[in-house]
């Protein structure tokens, strides 16, 4: 079977960004580009979710190739809401496998509309059920539900979620050349306003605008793609059979570690997708790094802030440095890449590690998609 | 005495014996495109309950939802102005076209 690789990436910065969306893609596709040497790209996958997007979303792929200078001969463009990224990843991987392709740019971006600036906007409401939708939900009233159903199942405290944030504000890289980390100075986690309890905004990703990119190259990257897996699940969070595991992510994972050949869950590492702290707890344990409920007393005994192992979102995750949302998949899978090259800077595992594991949602868990790196031998 | 709530009309899947929302498409479990439409009461035990600090726009801050847990497991989130029911409640339930509140309001 054709070796699929990770051969380069790119991230901007991310926050209120005043460029657009045409802007940021190309700004992270240049630096993926550079990676290769500007290497030719025989296919352009681009990442948006087009919510409430501006008119410059529209016939993205000529802009996109365009602002790059590339001449690819084919070009497509990816949606899956907050999966977007790990989506438009999966289909690169689709397509170096088939043979057709040798190399592949992937760029995501996310650029909120106007109306995101209101913390009372329903912006991206549109992904949620109807039903849910007609009953004044929003995503972090869902998330706060689902939060409240896994700690009285378990019958533990919401410390947890405090210390999933605690850890991954430790985490997020002082580098100049990364997404700034999220701070809210002079503030405690204690006096960050309810957004939905047990939900307060700290315990919520700040959203941003911003883009990654990854060139997914045949045979020849320092990063080879282990194994890729998908699932989905009813749209409803509260049609769902379980509130407490997504059925979509242990789909996802069961299907990437199958592929990846690799035995339970052994990855190294995860970076999961944590645009809710709580969120946090249902990945790893979907995902068979702990037994179900098992995710407060885990974090706290292997992913402690000491020198010990911290093998939950190194990176610091999106709760560490923000989130991108329509990027925040493909962000996830730089960070696993980064470590696995040796690249990680601060964030660099003090056991060099083989396998990583990048966990993305869309929807809350409608859908997941799970994609496992290996180092190559190559560094 | 006022008068009993409706029931609340779902969808019977006979091929998995599924039942579940109204909603347009197949038997979201099974596929099954040939549902049977059913009535369940309108009443159910809390699941969870939160409310939004900042509603969404229109409706009114703080914002209380409910996740309800009716007959044939079916569940629903609904919405409340009145004080947020604790786990374990046991609620009424109404539709108004796509909405479902607890009752009384």
């Amino acid at each position: 079977m054709t070796v699929v690789t990770v051969a380069s990436w790119g991230l901007t910065s991310w926050g209120d960004r005043a460029e657009g969306l045409v802007d940021l893609l190309a700004e992270a596709g240049s630096v993926a580009l550079e990676g290769v040497g500007r290497k030719p790209i025989d296919l352009l996958i681009v990442g948006s979710t087009g919510i409430g997007e501006s008119a410059d979303g529209s016939l993205v792929l000529p802009q996109v190739s365009d602002r790059l200078g590339i001449d690819t001969g084919a070009a497509v463009r990816v949606e899956s809401g907050t999966a977007t990224g790990a989506a438009a990843f999966h289909s690169a991987v689709e397509a170096v496998r088939s043979g057709d392709v040798e190399r592949v740019l992937v760029v995501a971006a996310e650029k909120r509309p106007p109306a995101a600036r209101d913390p009372t906007s329903a912006w991206m409401e549109p992904w949620l059920a109807p039903s849910e939708r007609a009953a004044g939900a929003t995503a972090p009233a869902l998330a706060a539900l689902i939060a409240q159903r896994y700690l009285t199942r378990f019958a533990t405290g919401p410390e947890v979620f405090d210390e999933i944030v605690t850890r991954a504000r430790e985490r997020a890289s002082p580098s100049p050349r990364d997404p700034k980390p999220v701070g809210d100075p002079g503030r405690t986690l204690e006096q960050s306003p309810w957004v939905a309890p047990p939900l307060r905004a700290a315990h919520c990703a700040v959203r941003g605008d911003g883009a990654a990119a990854i060139v997914v190259e045949r045979g020849a990257g320092r990063v080879i793609v282990r194994g890729i897996g998908q699932g989905l699940d009813v749209q409803a969070v509260s049609e769902r059979a379980d509130l407490t595991s997504f059925r979509a992510s242990r789909l996802a994972g069961q299907r990437a570690m199958a592929g990846a050949r690799l035995p339970g869950s052994r990855a190294d590492f995860v970076e999961v997708y944590d645009a809710y702290a709580p969120l946090v707890c249902l990945a790893i344990e979907d995902l068979g790094v702990c037994q179900p409920g098992e995710a407060p007393t885990w974090l706290g005994n292997h992913d402690g802030t000491s020198e010990g192992a911290r093998s939950v979102n190194p990176s610091g995750g999106l709760l560490g440095s923000g989130d991108p949302i329509a990027a925040s998949g493909l962000v996830g899978i730089v960070h696993v890449a980064r470590q696995l090259a040796g690249e990680a800077g601060s964030q660099q595992l003090p056991r060099a590690a083989r396998t990583g594991l990048a966990h993305s949602l869309g929807g809350l868990g409608a859908q997941a998609l799970v994609t496992i790196l290996a180092r190559s031998g190559k560094r | 005495m006022t008068d009993p709530l409706p029931p609340l009309p779902v969808l019977y899947c006979p091929q998995c014996q599924g039942t579940f929302l109204p909603r347009p498409g197949s038997c979201p479990r099974c596929g099954a495109t040939s549902l049977e439409p059913r009535e369940i009461p309108p009443s159910g035990i809390v699941l969870a309950a939160t409310e939004l600090t900042l509603a969404p726009a229109g409706w009114s801050s703080p914002h209380r939802l409910v996740l309800v847990e009716c007959a044939e497991s079916v569940r629903l989130l609904a919405a409340t102005s009145a004080a947020l029911p604790t786990i374990g409640d046991t609620v009424t339930v109404e539709r108004h076209d796509l909405v479902y509140r607890i009752h009384p309001p």
